[in-house]
C-alpha cells in the first residue's frame, strides 16, 4: 500500500512525508528547472578571452533565447574552442527543450570522433540521465571519470545516476566531492539540500539551501525546499515565510511555476486553514489548468470545505490527466460513493487496487476502464 | 449546552463570578499526576537489547475495573519479562523476577492503592510470559469482571472468583491461541447475553526470525518497520456458556483478514442493532468488520472510507476508539499513529462511508508531530463534547539520530473538542512531561463525576492523572446492568438529552486505546443543564427510557425484562 522501500522507520517516514510533499521524480525535475543567472548558479564562467563564435553563444542563453543558443552553443563546442561553460549551457538547453534525441544523435556522432573529450561525455551522460538511462549514462561517467576524476560534473552526474538508482547515500558522497570541487555553484549546494530533504534530513537540508543562497540570493527553488524541509521539522513560521518567498521570486521574474503554489495550498490545508490554501490553488491552476497534482489538491480541499460536487470535478479532472494517480481515484471514489453512485465508486475502488498494488500501469490503456 | 437563563443576581457580581472562576480554572491544572500519592508505582519492564526485539518497544496496557465490587475502581498492569541478549535459539521470555510481574493495585476507602498481585494470583508468572495488553468483562455473568491478558506467545484467562483471587483458565476456556496477541475485547457479538473475545494479533514475528534494521553504525540499530514481517489473522472466540469457548476465527471469517493488527475497539456503526468491529493495522489497510447478524463478518474498510487515509494510504496504525465524537448518533473512529503521518479521524456520515476528517476537524494539524498509542474520545470537561486524549511517545527509542526534530519521549496530548473542531487543551505539568507512553485506560477513579486517566509507560513509572476540572459541570454517571443482555451491559447504545435538548450518544465498552481496559461506566457531561432524558437499547433489543432524573450522580441501570 505504501511506498516505503527502506527497512527501518525513520526512512520510511521521511518517504512518507515525500509522498505527499514531492516525490522524487518530481523533486529532481524540478531542481533541473534553473533560472538563467547561470554563472550564478552553476559556479562556471567563461574566459574573458571568449573567442567571438562562443560569445554570441552564451549571448543568446543568457537572453533566454534558448532554441537559438542551442545551435550556436553546439557550433561553439564542435569548433574546440569552447570551454566548460560552454558545455555546461549546452546541456542546460537540452533540460529546457527536452529534446533529448536529437542531441544524443549530435553527440554521439562527434564521440566517435573524440572519445575522450570530457564535456562531450559529460554532455552524453547527461542526457542519458534526463532519457531514463541510468546505466548506459554511468558508463559515460565512469569513462569521464577516469578522464578527469577532479572535474565536478563527473561527480554531479554520478550523483544524478546515484538517485535513479535510489543510492540516496551514494549520491550524497559524489554531491560533496563536486561541491568540494566547485563551491561557488549554487545549483550544487541546492541539489544537496533536496537530497537531504529526501532522506529526511531536514537540518541539513536547511544548512545545504542556506549555502546556495548565500552564492545566489534570488534562488526561488531553494526558498521552496527551505519551506518544505522547515515544514518537515515543525517550523511552521519559517515554512509559511519560505513558501512565501518563492512565490514571490516567481512572480517578480515572471516564472511560471505552479509547484510551490500547490505545496504552499497543502501545507496551509494541512495546517487547518482551508481558506489560505484555496487561492493557492486557484493561482496554480491558472498557470497549469492540467496539473495533475493541482487538480487533485483542489478536489481534495473542496471535499474538506464539503462542497462535494465542486469536489469531483477537479476529482474527475486529476484521475483523467493521471489515470494512474492512485490517490485521486481513492478521493474520487469516497466522492462519488458520497454521492450515492455506488457502482461507479466500486470501479473506481477496483481501479485503486490495481493501481496501488503497483502493477503496470498504463495510462491510455486504462482510461476505458472508466 | 442551551442558552443561558437570564442573570438573577446583580450583572456586575455575575461578571465577577464568571472572572474568578475562570482565573481559578486557568490556574489549576486540567489533571494531576497523582501515581506517587496514590501509592502507585510500577514501571513497564520491556528489557531492551542490543537485538531491538520488536516486543521491547510495543507493550504495555492498564486495566481500569473494579473487580471486588467495592465501587472503586482498581488498577491492573501488564509487564515484560527477562530478555537475554541474544536470545538464545528456543529460550523464552523470563517472567519469574518479581519486579517484571503483572500487578493488581487495589484502592482503598481513601483512595490509595495497595498492591494485591500475589493475593489475586495476577503475576503472570509464568503463563502470562512477556504481557502486552489486558481486556476486562464479566464472560460468566457472575458478577465479577474477569480479565484476558496478552502476550508474546499468546492469551491467558483469568476468572475472577469473588473472593479476591482470580484463576488461570485459560486451557480450560480454550482462547490461549498463538502468537503475538496484542490488544482484546470482550463484547457480545451475537447477542445471546454472553460475553465473547475479539483478540488482535500484529505480526509473525520471532526472537529467531528478528532481523538487524537501521544503519549498520553503532547507536543505528532500529526497530524493524512491520513491513519485515508477515500479516496474520486476528482472533474471535465465541462464548459457549459453559465457561468455555470456541475459536470462530475461521467460521466468522475474521480470519480470512490478514493484517498487522494492533488497537480494537468495537460499535455498532451503521445502528442496526449487532456489534461490529474496527481494527487499527500498523502499515497496511485496516479493518472494519461489519457484523452479518448471522455469526459472520465481512471486511468493509475499502468501501466505507475506513481502511486507508484521504490520500488512500495506508498509515501506522497504533491506538483506536470508536465513539461519536460530533453527537450525530453515528459513531466515528480515531486512529493514532506515528509521527510526519497524522492521527487520523473518519467520521461517520450515517450511510455506511466515513470521512477522513483529520484536517477539518484541526486533529490532524494538532498531531503531525507526534506518534500515538493508547487514545480516547472522553468528555474531560464534562461541557457534553467528547474531546480527545492519545497516550504518547515515537516507538524508536534513537529516533533522534536519525531525525532530530521528533522525539522518543513525548508529553500526552488533550484535545478539547469544540462542536467538532479540536483545539489543544491541558495545562499543567502533565502536559508539559515528555513520557514514553503507550497503552492508557480511562475511568472515574475518584468518583467525583469526571473521568481520570492511566497511562502506562515504558521503563517509567505509571502515569495516574487526576482530572481537577470535570466536575466543576453537571454530569450524570450510568452504570448498567444487563439481565437479558450480558451483565455488563457492552454494546448498549445510551441516548442522553440534556434540559437544553442536547444529545450524547454512547456505547457501553471496556475496550478501546492500546493494549488497555477502560471503566465501562459511562460518565455524561452536561454542562449547566440537567437531564431531560436517557435511552438505553440494549444488546437484547431492550429499548428502556429513563426520565425525572438527578444529575451529578451515577445512576446503577438494570435492564428491564421487557
Amino acid at each position: 500500500m505504501n511506498s516505503r522501500k527502506t527497512d527501518s522507520l525513520p526512512a520510511a517516514e521521511s518517504a512518507e512525508v515525500l509522498r505527499r510533499l514531492a516525490p522524487p521524480e518530481a523533486a529532481f525535475a524540478l531542481l533541473m528547472r534553473t533560472a538563467l543567472c547561470v554563472t550564478l548558479l552553476f559556479g562556471v564562467s567563461v574566459n574573458a578571452e571568449e573567442p567571438p563564435l562562443c560569445e554570441a553563444a552564451s549571448a543568446q542563453f543568457k537572453s533566454g533565447d534558448v532554441s537559438g543558443a542551442q545551435s550556436a552553443l553546439w557550433d561553439c563546442v564542435k569548433s574546440g574552442e569552447g570551454n566548460e561553460t560552454h558545455a555546461v549551457y549546452l546541456a542546460e538547453t537540452y533540460r529546457e527543450l527536452r529534446n533529448y534525441d536529437s542531441g544524443l544523435t549530435r553527440v554521439d556522432a562527434l564521440l566517435e570522433e573524440h572519445a575522450d573529450n570530457i564535456d562531450l561525455l559529460c554532455i552524453a551522460a547527461y542526457l542519458r540521465y534526463r532519457r531514463n538511462e541510468p546505466k548506459e549514462s554511468m558508463l559515460l561517467v565512469s569513462k569521464a571519470y577516469r578522464l578527469a576524476p577532479e572535474n565536478w560534473r563527473v561527480h554531479q552526474l554520478f550523483a544524478l545516476n546515484y538517485i535513479s538508482f535510489n543510492m540516496l547515500e551514494g549520491a550524497k558522497l559524489s554531491l560533496l566531492k563536486a561541491i568540494d570541487l566547485n563551491p561557488r555553484n549554487a545549483e550544487l549546494h541546492y541539489q544537496l539540500a533536496r537530497l537531504y530533504f529526501t532522506l529526511g534530513s531536514y537540518v541539513e537540508s536547511i544548512a545545504a539551501s542556506k549555502q546556495a543562497l548565500s552564492i545566489f540570493p534570488d534562488y526561488a527553488e531553494v526558498y521552496h525546499n527551505l519551506a518544505l524541509s522547515y515544514e518537515g521539522n515543525g517550523n511552521v513560521d519559517l515554512a509559511i515565510a519560505n513558501f512565501e518567498k518563492a512565490i514571490e521570486l516567481d512572480r517578480k521574474h515572471g516564472r511560471k511555476d505552479e509547484s510551490p503554489l500547490i505545496d504552499f495550498a497543502v501545507y496551509q490545508r494541512m495546517q487547518g486553514s482551508p481558506d489560505a490554501s484555496l487561492p493557492l490553488l486557484r493561482e496554480a491552476l491558472a498557470i497549469n489548468p492540467r496539473s495533475p497534482k493541482a487538480n487533485y489538491q483542489m478536489g481534495e480541499l473542496l471535499r474538506d470545505m464539503k462542497r462535494y460536487e465542486e469536489s469531483g470535478k477537479y476529482l474527475e479532472l486529476a484521475v483523467s490527466l493521471d489515470p494512474c494517480n492512485a490517490r485521486a481515484l481513492y478521493g474520487l471514489a469516497m466522492i462519488t460513493r458520497l454521492l450515492e453512485d455506488s457502482d461507479r465508486s466500486e470501479a473506481l475502488l477496483k481501479r485503486f487496487k490495481e493501481v496501488d498494488a503497483g502493477g503496470h500501469c498504463d495510462a491510455a490503456a486504462s482510461r476505458p476502464n472508466y | 449546552m442551551r442558552p443561558r437563563p437570564a442573570p438573577t443576581i446583580d450583572l456586575r457580581v455575575g461578571v465577577l463570578l464568571v472572572v474568578t472562576v475562570a482565573a481559578v480554572l486557568a490556574n489549576t491544572a486540567t489533571f494531576d499526576e497523582v501515581s506517587a500519592a496514590l501509592n502507585v508505582r510500577f514501571s513497564y519492564r520491556h528489557s531492551p537489547t542490543s537485538n531491538k526485539y520488536l516486543i521491547e518497544t510495543m507493550g504495555g496496557g492498564v486495566a481500569l475495573f473494579d473487580y471486588d465490587n467495592d465501587g472503586r475502581l482498581d488498577i491492573f498492569l501488564t509487564n515484560g519479562a527477562k530478555l537475554l541478549d541474544p536470545m538464545p535459539p528456543g529460550s523464552r521470555p523470563d517472567k519469574s523476577d518479581s519486579k517484571y510481574w503483572n500487578r493488581l493495585f487495589h484502592q482503598s476507602k481513601d483512595g490509595t492503592f495497595t498492591d494485591v498481585t500475589l493475593k489475586a494470583g495476577l503475576s503472570g508468572n509464568p503463563e502470562a510470559g512477556y504481557s502486552m495488553g489486558v481486556a476486562a468483562g464479566d464472560y460468566d455473568n457472575d458478577g465479577f469482571e474477569d480479565i484476558l491478558v496478552t502476550s508474546y506467545e499468546g492469551n491467558v484467562l483469568y476468572h475472577n472468583n469473588g473472593d479476591g483471587t482470580f484463576s488461570n483458565v485459560t486451557a480450560k476456556a480454550g482462547v490461549g491461541g498463538s502468537g503475538w496477541t496484542v490488544s482484546a475485547g470482550f463484547f457480545d457479538y451475537n447477542n445471546d447475553g454472553r460475553l465473547d473475545i475479539f483478540v488482535t494479533r500484529y505480526l509473525d514475528w520471532t526472537f529467531e526470525n528478528n532481523r538487524y534494521c537501521g544503519d549498520r553504525v553503532p547507536g543505528y540499530r532500529a526497530y524493524c518497520h512491520p513491513n519485515n514481517f508477515p500479516a496474520v489473522s486476528n482472533l474471535l472466540y465465541r462464548n459457549n456458556g459453559d465457561g468455555t469457548f470456541t475459536d470462530v476465527s475461521k467460521a466468522s471469517g475474521i480470519a480470512n483478514a490478514k493484517g498487522k493488527s494492533l488497537g480494537v475497539a468495537f460499535a455498532d456503526y451503521d445502528n442496526d442493532g449487532w456489534p461490529d468491529i474496527f481494527v487499527a493495522n500498523d502499515s497496511s489497510p485496516c479493518f472494519l468488520f461489519h457484523n452479518n447478524r448471522n455469526g459472520t463478518f465481512s471486511e468493509v474498510g475499502l468501501i466505507t472510507g475506513t481502511s486507508l487515509n484521504q490520500d488512500g494510504g495506508a498509515f501506522a496504525g497504533m491506538g483506536t476508539d470508536f465513539a461519536d465524537y460530533d453527537n450525530d448518533g453515528w459513531p466515528d473512529i480515531i486512529v493514532t499513529d506515528l509521527s510526519n503521518e497524522q492521527y487520523v479521524l473518519f467520521r461517520n456520515t450515517g450511510k455506511g462511508l466515513f470521512l477522513d476528517e483529520s484536517l477539518g476537524s484541526r486533529i490532524g494539524p494538532e498531531s503531525r508531530l507526534f506518534s500515538g498509542w493508547g487514545v480516547k474520545f472522553f468528555d474531560y470537561d464534562n461541557d457534553g463534547w467528547k474531546d480527545l486524549f492519545v497516550a504518547q511517545s515515537h516507538v524508536l527509542d534513537n529516533i533522534a539520530m536519525t531525525a532530530g526534530h521528533l522525539k522518543y519521549e513525548q508529553p500526552p496530548l488533550l484535545l478539547h473538542n469544540g462542536q467538532g473542531k479540536f483545539s489543544r487543551a491541558g495545562s499543567g505539568d502533565v502536559f508539559q512531561q515528555p513520557r514514553v507512553s503507550r497503552g492508557a485506560a480511562f475511568g472515574d477513579i475518584d468518583n467525583d463525576g469526571d473521568v481520570d486517566m492511566v497511562v502506562a509507560n515504558l521503563g517509567q513509572n505509571v502515569s495516574v492523572l487526576r482530572n481537577n476540572i470535570g466536575s466543576h459541570n453537571h454530569w450524570l454517571g450510568l452504570q448498567l446492568q444487563g439481565t437479558r443482555s450480558n451483565r455488563d451491559g457492552i454494546g448498549a447504545r445510551v441516548e442522553v438529552t440534556s434540559s437544553g435538548g442536547m444529545k450524547q450518544f454512547y456505547t457501553v465498552s471496556t475496550s478501546s486505546s492500546y493494549l488497555s481496559a477502560s471503566d465501562r461506566r459511562i460518565i455524561a457531561g452536561l454542562g449547566t443543564d440537567t437531564v431531560k432524558d436517557v435511552v438505553i437499547r440494549w444488546p437484547s433489543g431492550i429499548v428502556q427510557t429513563l426520565a425525572n432524573l438527578s444529575v451529578d450522580r451515577m445512576l446503577k441501570v438494570e435492564e428491564p425484562a421487557r
